[in-house]
């Protein structure tokens, strides 16, 4: 709180910053999240306005009007109306509540398609081990 | 986030091949929803990735971004002692308890139990109550 106060009291933090976020913010994140298996750097990094905000970019780079996503069922119910706002049709993955609710695989491969651009992962609720070959989307939110 | 015995793995960590988008943010760990300060991480381990980027910033240009203020105070946010998020976690995981303690109880209903999560999930058996169809509980 004080870090927010002595910044409030500087006058130096109202305006616009990089519609990508401040460099400070970015290497900050960088530093406290990089790991050895999963390195990133500020040009991996992009701010935005809340996790609600990334997924409403991330949805909305990865797939085209026509395409689909795999989201869990059952899930937060945000990933449907933003892909479902943007024309993107949803594909429910069942997710297993007696395997402590871990994504049902063969279920997953069963749904995907020519037309499927990624699957969204909420982790940590949920383990995901297959790869495909396209992309995976994860929410750390919670 | 996750209770006591678990261990987390982020997602981009597990994949040499797959890119991985990583959606994050303050809200949640820190307890501040409303400050809107969020994150997308790219992972991408073959470089296929750079056209996205690219969509990504076009995007963000939409409306111009975070909260400025809580952006320039982030790196003394996220260097908060750990101490804070172990007894964030150990006060969810108690309440957590108690509520499937409480709904165990209940006739009709069966508790998921959460691995690391601030809400927990209920089975509801219509079967015990064949009068009111789920449809009407939930409406």
């Amino acid at each position: 709180m004080s870090s927010i106060t002595n910044h409030l009291n500087s006058y130096k933090a109202n305006g616009y910053g990089p519609s990508i976020g401040l460099l400070s913010a970015r290497e900050a994140l960088a530093t406290h999240y990089s790991t050895t298996d999963a390195p990133i750097t500020t040009k991996d990094i992009f701010i935005t306005s809340g996790c609600s905000d990334a997924l409403n970019i991330s949805i909305g780079v990865l797939a085209n009007e026509g395409q689909n996503i795999l989201i869990p069922r059952p899930g937060f119910s945000l990933y449907e109306t933003l892909a479902s706002s943007k024309g993107i049709d949803c594909k429910f993955y069942n997710l297993l509540p007696e395997n402590k609710w871990q994504a049902d695989l063969n279920h997953i491969e069963s749904l995907i398609d020519s037309n499927t651009s990624a699957i969204l992962v909420n982790n940590p609720r949920f383990l995901f081990f297959v790869i495909f070959r396209i992309l995976i989307l994860s929410n750390s939110s919670y | 986030m996750v209770f006591s015995g678990q261990v987390f793995h982020p997602m981009a960590s597990l994949s040499s091949k797959v890119p991985v988008l990583t959606c994050g943010g303050l809200a949640k760990r820190f307890l501040v929803p409303g400050w809107r300060v969020g994150w997308i991480f790219v992972h991408d381990p073959i470089g296929v990735m750079n056209q996205i980027k690219t969509g990504i910033v076009n995007l963000s240009q939409l409306i111009i971004g975070a909260n400025s203020l809580i952006q320039a105070a982030l790196p003394d946010i996220l260097a908060t002692p750990t101490s804070f998020h172990q007894d964030t976690m150990r006060k969810l995981e108690e309440n957590a308890q108690l509520s499937a303690k409480l709904l165990a109880d209940i006739p009709g209903l069966t508790v998921i139990p959460a691995q690391g999560a601030m809400y927990l999930l209920v089975r509801f058996s219509s079967s015990l109550c064949p009068l009111l169809p789920l449809i009407c509980f939930f409406s």
